[in-house]
């Protein structure tokens, strides 16, 4: 087992191709890289029904000396500080490698960290109305996946593996907004019911480019 | 980024070239009227708008329509209802299709009236619906699908030995009229929503290639046609040609209404299917009604200002240019029409549909750059060769055609799966609108002038060659692309060690467990992880940017891979993870990884909601009675966290 952090970095679709050739660069070998929504919080978009925008997300597996560069490399060469550049968030991990020494505890489970990322997976088309409960509660944006679930063999006339599509909704909060959030989507997508989707929470150790931390920053600046 | 702005980003990406090369040849070659170059710049303004929304349109209204109807057909009860839906979804994308009716008039006064225009809509569709109904089947039965295309393939070649030139022609026009800018866009969301439902390992190659099939059922139904009716001849002229008068503004405010009627008229029947099986069946939430009408209404409006402006702008400007550049110099007109074929193809509103559908459905793996490089050399060598025909009588149609479709039909059967599929699909998408009005056009200006070219049968050729050509070469890519990406060596499956048992006691802490693999291994690293315990799966689909990726033609190919989510008891995710790293040979030669995370114990009071879907059965939780309840799941944490 080796250790170190997952980094999820969220940009504008068509981008990371770009990010993951300069990140060649710093030695992140791997990547990998789905696609996602963005969503907007705007009425006068959702009227006419475009409040969404495409997003690629690149998760890339760093131990934390590379995390750190890697992160410096957002900053400076994409300035995710900034608005409307992307945002990056780090998920403590552990790798499974047999040669690795054993080792113990993982640097998170009892880590308090500044930030979680929700996790929701629903059924597809959903995403959206979660969002705007996440919103509501004070959630300022997310990111919706699509995924689907495993398939469950289900044979009517042709054998078929019907796979349930789902939405993943990804989001990054303060560790204090969470428990409201996550109660809010809980209890407005019903998900007491029997599969109706599950939520999850993973430690965020580390953000850049979120509208709390700029709110921060300025804080700090005079 | 607004999603409206992203498609005007887009459209106008692929106009400026467009535009660039038409004012550029107007300036030198053709010199026509000031009227005529406002009356461009108007349509392409128009086409940018109108394109745009039509875009939006499909996202929102005709992609949710198609995954509808998928899931209707493949989870019919009798093979009966399966292929009376499928019959009636393409008879009715078809039957309404504005050109169609048009090239049936052509048509019936060519033959004299001896082939009703109405008559000759309703057969094609009828065609249609009964090759979607064949393609349906064999989706989901799950046969060859080069196999089928290459039986339907050498149907039409034997059954076009029985008919003239000039049928040949008029039946691939046909099909070029059918895959319409309304039709496409629908069946490629049919027979995405249909792999999508049918899932597994080949569902990202099904996506493709309905298009594909459904371009041979108008060749089939006409060429029947020709050979049971007798009617072998069509003489005629195409129309005189005159530009258009009424000043800039004219022409828009003749097409207007026009294409309107015709835009509702095509929409209609479809419309009216969805809404019907909504309300007996469907019942779709309101939210989701109401997204979809929005829908429609943009690809409504979208579509009437495209083909506005397309009709008003676009149509002179290639009958023009054509006859200059024939009359002036004869031999540029090869080179021009290689241009025009090069950036045209790329305004063909199903080019755009489709280039987001592959890089939704492949996860970006296949960036649609490639796909739309690949169409544009097809396309461009086939306008650059029909201008050769044109030229040179001596050369025929099927000098062209016959290899063409026999490398294609042979190139299938060694090409990687996904390409065959996208090449089928490419001939139908290419031969939309744009090719209809201003290729189509740009050839019979310049047929006119050069004798002994017939305007009819060399004008038609052209569709015909656009229809074939990308099909070759996105063949040809896929078959370099196959050569390239190494197979994953095959490896003997190593004995099962025993799992060890679960730990008893409820859950207090949880993990989320993620894993990375290629394509295709996600069922069996669900199967994994399900035998050392661990529940239901969420799964999505993405690529690598590894250093290991194929490179054509200077993009690079990424490894497709597949993430998998699942959330465990922590005490077991280290076994899971071992599981499959040994299991699915992980951290091999093949790339891939098994993560595990911490996760639900952070500030969270509200447990984790496990459970199945109704009526699907165990997506979720393989150990129900330990996870079932709120409370039991991680009271400490809830309790420690308000504590704070």
């Amino acid at each position: 087992m080796t250790t170190g952090s997952a980094i999820y970095i969220i940009l504008d679709r068509g981008k990371a191709n770009g990010l993951m050739q300069r990140a060649r660069e710093i030695g992140v070998r791997q990547g990998t890289i789905f696609l996602g929504e963005g969503t907007m919080s705007s009425p006068i978009l959702e009227f006419f029904g475009i409040n969404r925008t495409q997003k690629e997300v690149v998760l890339v597996a760093a131990p934390e000396q590379t995390a750190q560069q890697l992160y410096q490399m957002l900053r400076e060469q994409f300035h995710m500080h900034r608005r409307y550049h992307g945002i990056a968030f780090s998920v403590p991990y552990r790798r499974y490698d047999p040669q690795a020494a054993e080792e113990g505890e993982l640097p998170g489970r009892d880590l308090n960290a500044p930030y979680v990322c929700i996790m929701t997976v629903l059924e597809r088309g959903l995403g959206a109305e979660c969002m705007k409960l996440a919103r509501a509660a004070g959630a300022r944006g997310g990111t919706i996946v699509h995924a689907h679930g495993a398939g469950v063999p289900q044979g009517v006339v042709f054998p078929l593996n019907i796979e349930p599509q789902k939405d993943i909704l990804m989001i990054v909060t303060r560790r204090g907004q969470a428990p409201a959030i996550r109660r809010a989507i809980y209890e407005g997508m019903r998900l007491e019911r029997r599969g109706a989707g599950i939520i999850f929470a993973l430690p965020v150790t580390r953000t850049l480019g979120l509208y709390e931390e700029r709110q921060q920053e300025k804080a700090v600046k005079p | 980024m607004s999603m409206l702005r992203q498609k005007f980003n887009e459209v106008t990406r692929s106009l400026l070239p467009v535009m660039a090369l038409v004012l550029v040849l107007a300036f030198t070659v053709v010199r026509p009227e000031a009227e005529i170059i406002w009356r461009f710049l108007l349509g392409s303004a128009l086409l940018l708008v109108g394109l745009a929304i039509f875009l939006l349109g499909v996202d929102l209204g005709m992609n949710p329509i198609g995954d509808y109807m998928a899931v209707e057909v493949a989870t019919s009860k009798s093979k009966f209802k399966i292929g009376a839906i499928a019959f009636l979804l393409g008879f009715l994308v078809t039957v309404a299709e504005p050109d169609l009716l048009i090239l049936g008039y052509q048509v019936q006064n060519a033959s004299g009236g001896a082939i009703g225009a109405q008559m000759m809509v309703y057969l094609v569709s009828a065609g249609v619906g009964v090759l979607i109904m064949f393609g349906t089947f064999r989706l989901l039965a799950g046969r060859s699908f080069p196999l089928f295309m290459a039986l339907a393939y050498a149907g039409i070649l034997v059954l076009s030995l029985f008919v003239s030139e000039e049928f040949l022609a008029i039946s691939f026009d046909s099909s070029g009229a059918t895959t319409g800018a309304l039709t496409t866009p629908f069946i490629l969301a049919l027979s995405a929503g249909l792999s999508r439902v049918k899932g597994g390992q080949t569902a990202e190659e099904d996506t493709f290639g309905m298009v594909g099939v459904m371009s041979a059922g108008p060749m089939y139904a006409l060429m029947l046609m020709s050979i049971l009716t007798g009617q072998k001849h069509i003489q005629g002229e195409a129309a005189e040609f005159a530009v258009q008068q009424g000043g800039v503004f004219g022409p828009l405010l003749h097409y207007l209404p026009q294409e309107f009627l015709g835009s509702l008229i095509a929409l209609l029947p479809l419309t009216a299917f969805f809404f019907l099986l909504n309300f007996i069946h469907f019942k779709a939430p309101r939210r989701e009604i109401a997204r979809i009408v929005r829908g429609l209404v943009y690809t409504l409006v979208g579509l009437t200002i495209f083909l506005t402006g397309v009709y008003s702008g676009f149509l002179d400007m290639g009958q023009l240019i054509g006859r200059s550049v024939a009359a002036r110099h004869g031999w540029l007109l090869p080179v021009v029409g290689f241009f025009i074929g090069m950036i045209v193809v790329l305004v063909e509103p199903a080019v755009i549909v489709l280039g987001q559908q592959i890089e939704e459905t492949t996860g970006g793996r296949i960036p649609a750059k490639i796909i739309k490089a690949t169409l544009s050399i097809g396309v461009a060598l086939a306008v650059m060769l029909s201008m050769l025909r044109i030229m040179i009588p001596e050369v025929k149609l099927w000098h062209f055609l016959l290899p063409g479709f026999l490398t294609a039909v042979i190139l299938s059967f060694r090409s990687d799966p996904v390409f065959v599929g996208i090449a089928y699909d490419a001939g139908g998408v290419a031969s939309g609108p744009m090719t209809a009005t201003f290729v189509l056009a740009f050839a019979q200006g310049a047929a006119a002038m050069i004798p002994g070219a017939n305007v009819l049968v060399d004008g038609f050729g052209v569709i015909a060659m656009v229809a074939m050509a990308p099909v070759l070469s996105l063949m040809i890519v896929g078959a370099v692309f196959r050569r390239k990406s190494r197979a994953l060596p095959h490896k003997e499956e190593k004995p099962m060690p025993v799992s060890q048992p679960l730990p008893l006691g409820r859950v207090e802490l949880y993990d989320c467990v993620v894993a990375i693999v290629n394509r295709g291994l996600a069922d069996r690293a669900v199967a994994l992880a399900r035998e050392a315990g661990a529940g239901g799966a969420t799964i999505l689909h993405g690529r690598s940017a590894g250093s290991h990726g194929v490179r054509v033609f200077n993009i690079e190919i990424q490894k497709e891979k597949e993430i998998i989510f699942w959330l465990t008891d922590a005490r077991i995710s280290r076994a899971i993870a071992s599981r499959l790293h040994e299991q699915l040979e992980l951290g091999g030669e093949g790339g891939g990884a098994v993560f595990t995370m911490p996760s639900g114990a952070q500030g969270l009071d509200i447990p984790v909601a496990v459970g199945a879907r109704p009526g699907t059965a165990g997506e979720t939780a393989a150990h129900p009675g330990e996870i079932s309840t709120a409370e039991e799941m991680m009271p400490e944490m809830g309790e420690e966290e308000e504590e704070k």
